[in-house]
């Protein structure tokens, strides 16, 4: 069961002419922080949105935890337990900090019409809890202070940092990240790169990332894919995957 | 200082042409049938355009020589353009072609001078522009006080306290005279004094926005903290006191206000929560008034009681909103707003046309008076039946006002905002927008019936009329002007622009255009409307802000 936590088999992606994706392939065990990288265009994105239910793919299968996630909406793979941030970052702009995690913990939530116009005894708890989890949440990630700050105030980092609180709100069992640090200073990069590491090793979280820093992605990958042209090119831990020729060729050009 | 010159001009070319427009459409003229401090209220309009746009051209000037300057050319701009739009009305066969106003009309306002009055009025505009610029450099009102007022919560009780006790009396004074008005208030301070003291001794001394942020223990939780609930009791005591003491008309206007707030608290569920833009909100109205009617008046045979009468009535008009909802659902934006516009238009004309059903254009009457008792509780306990209804619908705009802000700071509020601000994101966390949208609908739904089968019952008679386009723009407008998405905004918008044009009949023929200027002048100046949401989709003490002042209804 656990060899087959999370698994893409030949999944095909075409936008009329373009192939976004062609045959890919992956598996991702338990615990593992497995990384997609490749130049702009390479069809990362794609593969995310075909996992998340938003763009799914024309051909293949992807399953997870033994369940086929193509066909599913995107609220159905969000109640399997998949969050995900994104590139360009997408928090709800009008609500602050605090509330944006809360509202990450949705599907854990059970209050109906019911229990938001009479508050009775479960909700209230629940609630409670949403809030003490939310406030965790934020000092996880380093946002102690910022809770009540509404989302479009804060510092360009501290959206990225929140978005992933958002995410983990959902307490995923795996964490789709794309591009985390974009834009982010060395020191910010480097922090969040722990906390990938932290998720993974204290609560022992699945991650598959995207990422163009190679420093990130050298340092704290178990796996590795290549992609260029929605095709994967190599595979294999971060150290085989830097001595390959067809990565080196992808990344330089032909000059290499 | 040349500089600032040019740019001055502008505002006043617009605040001239604002004026000219009054003018012309016969705003002044009307208005001035009013007097306000013994200053005709169409001449002090003109004044104050012109002051605001000395104001406006001297905000933007640099230094208090160039700000009177940028006032004076602003003002005298503005003076001019209309001295001499008026001048020009007296050019033969200018005059004619412009329905709305007399000659007598634009001589006034060059003081029936001619020349000479239109170089007056330029120098009077000057004077008001540098007035407005005086204005403009005077160093900025402390409003910190204000704000602290507005912060704390002792100072607001008391501001309350003393509030009602000025209302009380001068109600009790009005109905009873002197002395139960004196004794009144005796009372009503001592229990105000009684509760106060205890209340004031129980506030906890952290600011309320400090609290807000600070995780909640479990035992404060949306609890009613002692500041709102003496608030919502002295709310309470004022609107028992209020209809008795006003007559019909006030009553009538509140009343109307009334289901106008109900059904703006519907549709900012729709609009203001979820962010579905439903231009035929009417319909949903139209529903509940005519299930009210239909089940209740005699023509069809049926006649239940009123109370039996108004769940069926939100009932039926909440299906309806769940009905529309679905094929709507797929729609964004445009598309929804222009559907929804034609099932509202769709209701009015079925209205006409199902003659057996609605009476088509002749109506339904006779519809029930909410009874009590076999007997006519309107007759049992007021004389005037208005009186009754104006605790009706207080009753019901309290309750919904309540149930809306709950909405709002619990999980299917936050799920609706998260929908409005990205779909897409709502559903990679897993709110099934579908269903947050149809829950929309129906609440909304529910709560326009209620205000259309509370209208159905006050009027006794409805018509197809009643329930065209207009009254949903209306209630968009409201909303809008009130502040999307805020409780509180939409009771201030149905004020502003259901009571206001109600106690100023004479501009009644103006009401569009004064609509429209009031939108395009919000969207500019201030687009999230006069009392924009405040910050509570976590449930707490904030939310009761929100529920609280709706009673002022």
């Amino acid at each position: 069961m656990d060899a087959e936590f999370f698994t893409a088999m030949a999944v095909t992606k075409r936008f009329g002419g373009v192939t976004a994706l062609l045959d890919l392939s992956l598996a991702i065990q338990r615990s593992q922080i497995y990384s997609l990288i490749g130049p702009n265009g390479a069809g990362k994105s794609t593969f995310f949105n075909a996992v998340t239910g938003f763009d799914p793919p024309d051909s293949g299968s992807i399953q997870f935890q033994g369940r086929e996630l193509v066909g599913l909406a995107p609220e159905a793979v969000a109640t399997a337990r998949i969050a995900r941030t994104y590139q360009n970052i997408r928090l709800f702009k009008s609500m602050t900090a605090l509330e944006n995690v809360i509202v990450g913990r949705h599907v854990l939530m059970r209050a109906g019409v019911f229990g938001a116009v009479f508050n009775p005894p479960p909700t209230r708890r629940e609630e409670e809890t949403a809030e003490t989890r939310a406030f965790e949440l934020l000092d996880f990630v380093g946002l102690r202070g910022r809770e009540a700050e509404v989302s479009i105030n804060l510092s360009y980092g501290d959206q990225r940092r929140l978005e992933i609180a958002r995410a983990l709100a959902l307490e995923p069992e795996l964490l789709l990240l794309d591009e985390p640090t974009a834009g982010m200073s060395p020191a910010e990069t480097s922090a969040v790169a722990d906390l990938v590491l932290h998720l993974r090793d204290e609560r022992g979280l699945t991650v598959l990332l995207v990422e163009h820093d190679m420093s990130v992605v050298m340092g704290i990958s178990d796996r590795i894919t290549v992609m260029d042209y929605g095709e994967e090119i190599a595979r294999g831990t971060p150290d085989e995957v830097q001595n390959d020729p067809r990565v080196l060729e992808a990344y330089l050009g032909g000059a290499a | 200082m040349r500089a600032a010159l040019l740019p001055a001009t502008r505002p006043g070319l617009v605040g001239g042409g604002a004026a000219i427009a009054i003018v012309v459409l016969g705003m002044v003229t009307a208005l001035n049938e009013r007097e306000l401090a013994g200053l005709p209220v169409g001449n002090l309009l003109v004044g104050l355009i012109v002051l605001a746009v000395g104001y406006r051209a001297a905000r933007d000037a640099v230094g208090a020589g160039s700000r009177l300057v940028a006032g004076l050319v602003a003002g005298l701009t503005a003076g001019a353009f209309l001295a001499l739009f008026m001048l020009f009305t007296r050019v033969p066969g200018v005059s004619e072609k412009l329905v709305q106003t007399e000659p007598e009309d634009t001589d006034a306002i060059l003081f029936g001078m001619g020349a000479g009055g239109a170089a007056l009025l330029a120098v009077f505009g000057a004077g008001l522009g540098v007035l407005g610029g005086v204005l403009a450099s005077l160093p900025a009102l402390p409003t910190g006080w204000l704000r602290a007022v507005a912060g704390s919560g002792r100072l607001r009780l008391i501001l309350v306290a003393l509030l009602s006790l000025l209302i009380v009396g001068l109600a009790l004074a009005f109905l009873f005279g002197l002395v139960v008005a004196v004794v009144g208030v005796i009372v009503l301070a001592g229990l105000e004094l009684a509760l106060l003291g205890g209340a004031l001794a129980s506030l906890p001394p952290l600011p309320a926005r400090l609290r807000q942020v600070l995780p909640k223990s479990g035992a404060g939780r949306r609890r009613l903290d002692p500041v709102a609930l003496l608030t919502l009791l002295i709310m309470a005591v004022v609107l028992i006191v209020v209809p008795m003491a006003f007559g019909q008309y006030f009553n009538h206007v509140s009343t109307t206000v009334g289901i106008f707030v109900l059904m703006g608290l519907g549709l900012n569920v729709v609009v203001g929560y979820a962010g579905l833009l439903d231009l035929g909100y009417v319909a949903f109205f139209a529903i509940g008034a005519y299930a009210m009617a239909i089940l209740s008046s005699p023509e069809q045979g049926i006649e239940v009681n009123f109370w039996l009468a108004l769940p069926i009535a939100m009932a039926v008009s909440g299906i309806s909103g769940t009905l529309l909802g679905i094929p709507v659902l797929r729609m964004r934006g445009d598309y929804l707003a222009i559907v929804t516009l034609g099932f509202g238009e769709i209701i009015r004309i079925f209205s006409q046309n199902l003659t057996d059903l609605t009476g088509g254009p002749q109506g339904v009457r006779d519809i029930a008076r909410p009874e009590l008792a076999e007997q006519e509780f309107t007759t049992l306990l007021f004389a005037n039946p208005q009186q009754f209804y104006f605790y009706l619908i207080a009753t019901g705009v309290v309750l919904v006002a309540i149930i809306s802000a709950h909405l709002l700071s619990s999980r299917i509020g936050r799920a609706w905002v998260a929908m409005r601000e990205d779909e897409d994101v709502a559903r990679a966390i897993g709110i099934r927008v579908v269903r947050y949208k149809l829950l929309a609908f129906t609440i909304g739904a529910v709560f326009a019936g209620l205000g259309g089968a509370i209208f159905a019952s006050r009027q006794n008679s409805i018509f197809p009329n009643d329930f065209t386009l207009i009254v949903s723009i209306n209630v968009l407008c409201l909303v809008i002007i009130g502040g999307m998405g805020s409780v509180r905004g939409v009771v201030v918008g149905s004020v502003a622009l259901i009571a206001l044009p109600e106690i100023l009949r004479e501009l009644a023929e103006f009401r569009l255009v004064t609509f429209g200027a009031l939108l395009v002048f919000m969207m500019i100046v201030r687009p999230q409307g006069l009392l924009p949401a405040g910050r509570s989709l976590v449930s707490g003490p904030a939310s009761l802000d929100i529920a609280a002042p709706p009673a002022e209804a």
